[in-house]
């Protein structure tokens, strides 16, 4: 399956639970282990500092990549489950027109979205570039009492049990993350 | 003609008494009232059951054995019972004669300490004990259909009855590593399972409501991906969904899991073989 070949954040519950492979029988265990849920070459240990800021919540000021966000590849990359996977908790107003009613996919991909964190109509006008990008890269260090359920999606997790093919791996690129900053401040 | 007599009155409230006592009576289940937890510590202010937060289509489903669709599980197990199977030539009926008998109560108290491995044991790791002492006979692969049908079967002879799990004694041990098990924050995405069933049930994620993640409809039909799964391959589910390398089957840190995972759902009815969006 296509979505399970890309590299990706949070897989929601419907594109998992519909995936080939997410329910294999237990005996197939090991089959499981050795199915990629994360594809070879994003590979590399991701480095990056929380840096003194100006303002008054942490940050990373400087960009991850050279290359500068782009914010409509940054909306495909938060509405693909694979990836950043965020509307399954996140709300975004904005993005509902394009969830057309007369596409099923699209009505899905662009329609569906959760209610784990609070909507982000407007965290562009909330939080600097900086900001933004901690939160996305490691929104445990940007709330470091809340105990969080979102995923980090740039550092590399040293957390217990990751898969096999995640291993060394962050969710998202540092282009990735550049390009969902870029939508994100667009949210005013 | 008076309609209120004294007679009349008498009858009126004999019958109000009743129905008073018979609410009294109908303890919560977790399916409209929540079950209070016994335990102090419990994580949970209210237990719900899974079926709680269902679609009334699939919780008529789940309520009408002609519609649900993993009773076909239950019928296959049925006929297993009774079936005579490896070299002492006995079937389950042989020693445990009619299951509606024998067999309540069962589905409320695994996961079990067993002595002889020193760990604990499930209801599927108890038949295929069986299978092996007692009849001679190559115990079942984990995940099969027949060890699927089969626990469906034996765990439902308990519908109704409320899960009391074992965690004290020689099980306390495992009980606390299946509870850190739950805690941690594991996988790609970095998540516990706390994470989604203790702080989120309720809420939507994407399309998909969340519940507290309670056991006590397993083995059940999941209409995504319209398949009846055991415990642990629901359990391996979620673990994947995190990106976390699943658990083998019959492994010491599922049946940890599962252990916690009763005691959680203490009090709740078994509703094996539940139906769940
Ligand atoms: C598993 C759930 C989950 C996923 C997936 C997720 N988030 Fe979050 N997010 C949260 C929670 C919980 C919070 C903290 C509470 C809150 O503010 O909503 C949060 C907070 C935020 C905030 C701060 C909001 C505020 O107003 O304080 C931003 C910005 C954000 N997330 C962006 C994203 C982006 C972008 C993605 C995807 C790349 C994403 N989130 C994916 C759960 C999630
Ligand atoms: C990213 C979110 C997420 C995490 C983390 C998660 N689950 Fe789940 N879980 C779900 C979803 C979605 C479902 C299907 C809807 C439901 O029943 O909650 C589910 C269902 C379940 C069910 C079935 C409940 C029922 O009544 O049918 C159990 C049991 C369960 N999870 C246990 C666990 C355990 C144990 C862990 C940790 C190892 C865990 N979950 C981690 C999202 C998650």
């Amino acid at each position: 399956m296509k979505f399970m070949d890309r590299y990706g954040a949070l897989v929601c519950a419907v594109a998992v639970f519909a995936a080939a492979g997410a329910l294999l029988p237990l005996h197939a265990d090991a089959q499981q282990k050795k199915a990629r849920l994360c594809p070879p070459g994003r590979v590399g240990v991701v480095i990056f500092k929380t840096q003194k800021t100006t303002g008054l919540r942490p940050a990373i000021e400087k960009p991850l990549s050279k290359k500068a966000g782009d914010a409509e590849r940054g909306l495909e990359a938060i509405a693909d489950t694979g990836r950043g996977g965020c509307l399954s908790c996140h709300q975004i107003a904005k993005i509902l027109p394009k969830a057309d009613e007369s596409d099923p996919e699209q009505a899905k991909k662009y329609g569906q979205h959760g209610e784990i964190g609070s909507p982000l109509n407007s965290v562009g006008g909330r939080f600097t570039a900086g900001e933004l990008r901690l939160i996305v890269a490691d929104p445990q260090q940007a709330f470091p009492d809340a105990d969080i359920a979102m995923p980090a999606y740039h550092r590399v997790a040293d957390t217990v049990g990751v898969h096999p093919s995640c291993k060394g791996r962050p969710i998202l690129s540092a282009q990735e993350v550049e390009d969902v900053i870029a939508f994100l401040k667009t949210l005013k | 003609m008076k309609i209120i007599t004294p007679r009349n009155c008498r009858l009126a409230m004999m019958l109000a008494g009743m129905l008073l006592a018979g609410a009294a009576v109908a303890e919560p289940d977790g399916k409209s009232e929540p079950v209070a937890p016994k335990a102090k510590d419990h994580p949970l202010k209210e237990i719900w059951s899974g079926y709680h937060f269902q679609s009334e289509e699939t919780r008529a489903q789940q309520d009408d054995a002609d519609a649900n669709p993993a009773m076909e599980h239950y019928k296959a197990g049925e006929k297993f019972w009774s079936k005579v199977a490896g070299k002492s030539k006995k079937s389950c009926s042989s020693c445990h004669g009619d299951a509606a008998k024998s067999m309540r109560g069962a589905g409320t108290r695994f996961p079990l300490y067993y002595p002889i491995s020193k760990r604990m044991i499930n209801v599927e790791d108890r038949i295929n004990l069986c299978r092996e002492k007692f009849m001679g006979a190559k115990p079942w692969d984990l995940g099969s259909k027949e060890l699927l049908a089969l626990s469906v079967f034996v765990k439902r002879q308990s519908l109704g009855a409320r899960v009391t799990p074992q965690t004290s004694g020689p099980a306390a041990n495992f009980f606390d590593k299946g509870k850190t098990f739950y805690t941690t924050r594991r996988g790609q995405l970095d998540m516990a399972c706390t994470h989604c069933h203790d702080k989120y049930a309720g809420k939507k994620l994407r399309g998909l409501t969340l519940t507290q993640g309670q056991s006590n409809g397993y083995p059940a039909y999941r209409k995504t991906p319209g398949k009846t799964v055991s415990l642990g391959q629901q359990i391996n589910a979620c673990l994947i969904r995190v990106r976390a390398a699943p658990l083998a089957a019959g492994s010491e840190d599922l049946l940890n899991l599962e252990t916690y995972l009763a005691w959680r759902g203490q009090g709740l009815p078994v509703e094996t073989p539940a139906v769940r969006e």
